[in-house]
């Protein structure tokens, strides 16, 4: 049945295995988002976070597993067939399309909708100019030539062209000073609260503590712990599992 | 050997057939028959040598051919000089055509070669129609007389042999070259470049030898068929003809030992059956391409040698053995160590910018001898860039790199490797068609000291070399505990065992330096338990260790100094203690707050 | 002065259809960093296939159209059953030999059916020549060199101002971000396979009427116009045009000053020392490969 009703999660992802050639990145994940939710994973690197997102997102098929959208099974389609789907991804590295212009980006985030829905599409683009004034004034520069910040803010805004039902962020803090976070984070949140569903991999887990609902804690591709941010904020383990000490509890 | 018996059988009944044949008392015109398809066999033999083992195209064999030919039968012709000098001087042209095409392109991609050799093809060919005094133009040249040796004319049931013999050299040249360190080095560049590189193999050099080597035998092979037809002119040494020798290693079976053989007798005999169907010959040539390339990519010995081996193997549990195996003397092993307490690796100011993006930032490492020293950092530190400079896969935009005391910034990665510093990668960088002993044999590669004449005839020094290696080879498999899977391909492997045969093969260069990339990426706790007791044992025989990780509790309890990267700078250098407290480093991996978190859970468990 | 007028308009002509058939390889290598080898039988198959159709009725230019598309089917085609299965290598050899493969097939098969000798397609523009300082040159010759640098503004203008341009230029340069977008990369490298056999039939078709079409027309011409594709870097279309168009008017000059046997050598030789000396293409640019 489509629609997600009470209860119903947005996205759920039932014993994930994700393998690159003999490695075995992700070993079996569960995890869900429910509608309007901003949810986080964090794990130290080699953790499988990226791995995991990127099976959800189409980009590599899983070994196993399954993962279920909006009601309907997505299970290793391939990218282009899950943003279709409602999904939209903010890739590690930005990946933005550095020859062409900050405008030619947006349009590519809504090459699935030019031609059905102009209108919307224009839109969506004032809102994300009303979001990112920086983007704004840059419209017309080529976008190999922004600033890591300013790239981190198209490529956010490219995903939302798509009008997605869920973003998904990959590693939004890499290789960005603690001053763009403090100002990029702060907009995922305000999405959020416009009733956008977020799911965050982070490597900086206070930031993603600190903006998500819930989160999930990975390593060595499997789910070590999951609760709400303000508690797992509290928990020694996470620190420790990030610096490689073991603390005697 | 198993190989070697192929071989012999092959030659044996090589021979045998051709002793048959004659026995039979052919026809003048089936003589030539024969004796063209085995000149044939020559050129394919070399092409064989080249796209199996080497990776590399060539359409323009057939021009190479045609040098052969034309320069043989213009000596011979208008300077009236002899068989074997015209010969020898056909091939020593060939060969210096083939160094000077090859040399600059195989820097880049394969296809700018395949491009240079047809436009070769294509130019030869138009000379030999244009330059009428020297070629002959389109009649060619004619009136060679025919070749002579010694007093003995080469008259057609003699010279047979003669060919038939320079068939069997080639075909021992083949079998010489591919399994001896030159044809290890060749298919270890067609199946990784880095991985070759960084045990020391000169790119460059291992292709050019390979397209030399093909040159030199399409040379021979010309030189013959001029004393054979005697005349020449440009219809033989067309496009197509180079084409169609693609074809006959192809079909026959890309790297095999008897592909260019089988593949070459099937082209001649349709070739001779269509002679009257031109067309329809040519049109066959294409359908037979692309049939093979479909549904037969690996050839006729390719495909029967898969199915024979399905058909016979028997899968065998392969037992795998604890690593490091502390049996296995290191000494032996790795040569000598370095003293304690010398300054191995010293960088300063070492900077990498790309584009926009300062990847590492005047980075200081102090590097002692004996000592195990990690690089640490969130993802997109800088970590891996930094290996990379040291191994010479990247060049700095300023610094300094100094390996005992001597600046090699900038070196390249082979140069580096034979220096002695060797390497693991990210994503292991196996020879994925070579078998785990071969791999690890590739390591060897800059250890050897017999040359190409040596490896070519077998002199005695070759032997010694190859079972010394051989048996080196067999140790550091039984130091890393896969003894039992010397014979498997190393692209079978299960992941950790793949993760041990780079670390073998790494060794096996006797490296004074190794750099380790995130080698416990993907293993199990108790492999990287065992990599932990396999870097200490390394480090206390005088092995330095520079470890780039992530997994920073490995990286805590194996190593001597730390150094933390954060934004290509160094953040915090010193011993594992000292850095974890660092509230630099906290908020490196953790983010802002970090720090005051851990204060607070510091505080939190002392009460 | 009239010779080299002479001289420099024939080149220009020819280095048109090199112009065109490296703009189609130029196209196929952007979208998947291989090509179809043979693409100049595609060339041939405009060509022939155009002739066939005036001489079974069809107007010139309804022929012409039905040539073009009946040569995009034909590229489409290629790319999927041809160079994408064998394109998972970065070694060439795969793709190469399977569309050498099928560039002998439609050579010889054009042969066998349509005869070797070259047929005439009338077209006004080739009836008579135009006249002045003592040249003199067909229209319809000129017309390549024309529909070269149109095509090229016409490409650009398509890449930077089409959703399916910019497309096609994200499938270039980063083909997984172009998936997160909901572009299909696969569809893509078919439509610019399709795209490139249309220009390259479009070259064939245009000099047909005065070279007359031969299935032997195309194999030298896509060897050359890959040699010049190459030599340019295959960087950006305007590089590909200028050097094609370059080349074409120094063959003839080698041609006039030199000898008509000299210039494939002559020609090919420079071709060899551009690329000894450019390894990456005269407005190439370096490839940067991640270790």
């Amino acid at each position: 049945m489509r629609g997600a009703g009470m209860g119903a999660a947005l996205l759920k992802v039932e014993g994930l295995k994700v393998a690159y050639g003999r490695i075995e990145a992700v070993r079996g994940v569960d995890l869900e988002v429910q509608p309007g939710e901003f949810v986080g994973i964090i794990g130290s690197n080699g953790a499988g976070k990226t791995s995991a997102l990127r099976a959800i997102a189409g980009v590599v098929a899983p070994v196993g597993g399954s993962i279920t959208f909006d009601g309907a099974a997505t299970t290793g389609l391939p990218s282009h067939a899950v943003v279709a789907r409602g999904i939209a991804m903010v890739p590690e590295g930005r990946q933005i399309f550095a020859d062409q212009t900050v405008e030619d980006n947006l349009i590519l985030g809504a090459y699935l909708r030019i031609g059905k829905d102009d209108a919307g599409v224009s839109e969506d683009m004032a809102r994300a100019f009303g979001l990112f004034p920086l983007l704004k004034e840059r419209r017309e520069q080529l976008a190999g030539s922004l600033s890591g910040g300013e790239q981190q803010m198209l490529a956010i805004a490219r995903g939302l062209l798509s009008r997605p039902k869920l973003l998904v962020v990959d590693e939004l803090s890499l290789g960005l000073a603690p001053k763009i976070l403090d100002l990029l984070f702060p907009v995922l949140v305000e999405l959020n609260r416009g009733g956008l569903s977020i799911l965050l991999v982070e490597q900086m887990a206070s930031y993603a503590l600190r903006v998500t609902d819930r989160t999930y804690v990975m390593e060595n591709g499997r789910i070590l712990m999951h609760g709400k941010s303000d508690t797992l904020a509290d928990d020694p383990r996470v620190l420790d599992a990030y610096l490689g000490r073991r603390t005697t509890h | 050997m198993k190989e070697r018996w192929q071989f012999l059988i092959i030659l044996a009944l090589g021979v045998a057939f051709l002793v048959v044949f004659r026995q039979t008392e052919p026809t003048g015109y089936q003589m030539g028959l024969m004796m063209r398809c085995m000149i044939l066999m020559i050129v394919t033999i070399g092409l064989n040598i080249l796209i199996g083992h080497a990776g590399l195209v060539s359409l323009g064999q057939a021009a190479l051919y045609g040098l052969g030919a034309y320069v043989a039968a213009w000596l011979a012709v208008k300077q009236g000089m002899q068989f074997l000098p015209a010969v020898a001087a056909g091939i020593i042209a060939t060969a210096i055509f083939g160094a000077i095409l090859a040399y600059p392109t195989v820097r880049v991609r394969g296809v700018y070669l395949a491009v240079i050799t047809i436009a070769f093809g294509l130019v030869f060919q138009n000379i030999l129609v244009e330059w009428l005094s020297v070629t002959g133009g389109t009649q060619g040249l004619i009136g060679i007389p025919r070749g002579n040796v010694f007093g003995i004319s080469l008259t057609r049931p003699i010279y047979f042999w003669v060919v038939a013999g320079c068939l069997i050299l080639a075909f021992i040249v083949q079998y010489n070259i591919i399994h001896s360190r030159y044809g290890r080095a060749m298919r270890a560049t067609a199946q990784s470049e880095n991985a070759a590189k960084a045990l020391g193999i000169n790119l460059a050099g291992t292709r050019t030898l390979a397209f030399v080597i093909s040159a030199a035998l399409a040379g021979l092979a010309g030189g013959l068929y001029t004393f054979l037809n005697l005349f020449v002119n440009y219809e033989t040494f067309t496009f197509f003809h180079s084409v169609s020798f693609l074809l006959m290693v192809i079909l026959g079976g890309t790297g095999s030992l008897a592909g260019p053989l089988i593949g070459t007798s099937i082209l001649v005999y349709i070739a001779e059956i269509l002679q009257d169907l031109q067309e329809w010959q040519i049109l066959a040539y294409g359908v037979l391409l692309a049939v093979v390339m479909f549904v037969m990519p690996r050839g006729i010995v390719g495909t029967a040698g898969e199915l024979y081996a399905r058909l016979t193997t028997k899968p065998r549990a392969r037992e795998t053995q604890a690593w490091p195996n502390r049996s296995v003397p290191l000494a032996d092993i790795h040569g000598e160590g370095t003293e304690r307490g010398q300054l191995v690796l010293k960088t300063d100011g070492l900077t990498l910018r790309f584009g926009g993006l300062t990847a590492v930032d005047n980075v200081k490492l102090e590097v002692s001898s004996g000592t195990v020293h990690a690089l640490i950092g969130p993802n997109g530190a800088g970590k891996s860039s930094v290996l990379n400079l040291i191994s010479g896969f990247y060049t700095p935009t300023s610094g300094t790199i100094a390996f005992f005391g001597n600046s090699i910034a900038g070196h390249p990665s082979y140069e580096l490797a034979r220096r002695g510093i060797a390497r693991t990668f990210q994503n292991t960088e196996l020879f994925g068609q070579m078998n785990v002993l071969e791999n690890v044999l590739v390591g060897f590669h800059a250890h050897y000291r017999n040359t190409l004449f040596e490896t070519l005839f077998r002199l005695p020094r070759f032997g010694h070399e190859e079972r010394r290696f051989l048996a080196q080879a067999h140790q550091l498999l039984n130091f890393v505990g896969l003894s039992d899977y010397a014979e498997e391909e190393a692209r079978n492997l299960p992941f950790g065992h793949q993760r041990r045969l780079e670390i073998a093969r790494a060794l096996a260069l006797r490296p004074k330096l190794l750099l380790l990339d995130e080698p416990a990426a993907g293993l199990t706790h108790g492999e990287i338990e065992d990599l932990k007791a396999l870097i200490r044992l390394l480090a206390d025989n005088g092995v330095t260790v520079i470890l780039v990780e992530h997994h920073v509790e490995m990286v805590m309890t194996v190593s001597d100094h730390v150094t933390v990267l954060d934004y290509g700078r160094v953040i915090a250098s010193g011993s594992a203690a000292q850095v974890q407290d660092n509230p630099q480093v906290i908020e490196a991996y953790f983010g802002t707050g970090g720090a005051e978190f851990a204060r607070q859970h510091a505080v939190a468990a002392a009460k | 002065m009239g010779e080299i007028l002479q001289y420099l308009l024939t080149g220009l002509s020819i280095g048109g259809i090199y112009a065109l058939v490296a703009l189609g390889f130029y196209i196929m290598w952007e979208a998947t960093k291989a090509a179809n080898f043979t693409h100049g039988d595609v060339y041939m198959f405009g060509a022939v296939v155009c002739v066939v159709l005036v001489e079974r009725g069809f107007p010139l230019l309804i022929a012409a159209a039905m040539a073009m598309v009946a040569a995009a089917a034909v590229g489409a085609l290629i790319e999927r059953l041809l160079v994408r299965p064998f394109n998972k290598e970065p070694n060439a050899i795969g793709w190469m030999l399977t569309t050498i493969a099928i560039g002998i097939v439609i050579e010889s098969t054009a042969t066998i059916t349509y005869g070797p000798l070259g047929r005439p397609l009338a077209s006004p523009l080739a009836e008579r020549p135009i006249r002045f300082g003592g040249a003199g040159i067909y229209p319809q010759e000129l017309l390549l060199p024309i529909v070269a640098i149109l095509a090229t503004i016409a490409l650009e203008l398509f890449y930077r101002r089409t959703t399916l341009g910019r497309a096609m230029r994200a499938v270039a340069v980063n083909p997984t971000a172009a998936g997160l977008m909901g572009i299909n990369p696969f569809r893509i490298a078919m439509i610019a396979y399709a795209l490139a056999a249309a220009i390259g039939a479009l070259a064939g078709i245009l000099i047909a009427p005065v070279v007359q079409a031969t299935p032997t027309m195309g194999a030298l011409i896509g060897l050359k116009a890959f040699g010049v594709a190459i030599v340019a870097g295959i960087a950006n279309a305007r590089g590909v045009v200028i050097v094609g168009i370059c080349y074409g008017v120094i063959e003839k000059f080698i041609e006039a000053y030199i000898s008509t046997g000299a210039r494939n050598a002559v020609g090919f030789t420079l071709m060899i020392l551009a690329l000894l000396l450019f390894p990456q293409g005269i407005f190439g640019r370096r490839e940067v490969v991640k270790v």
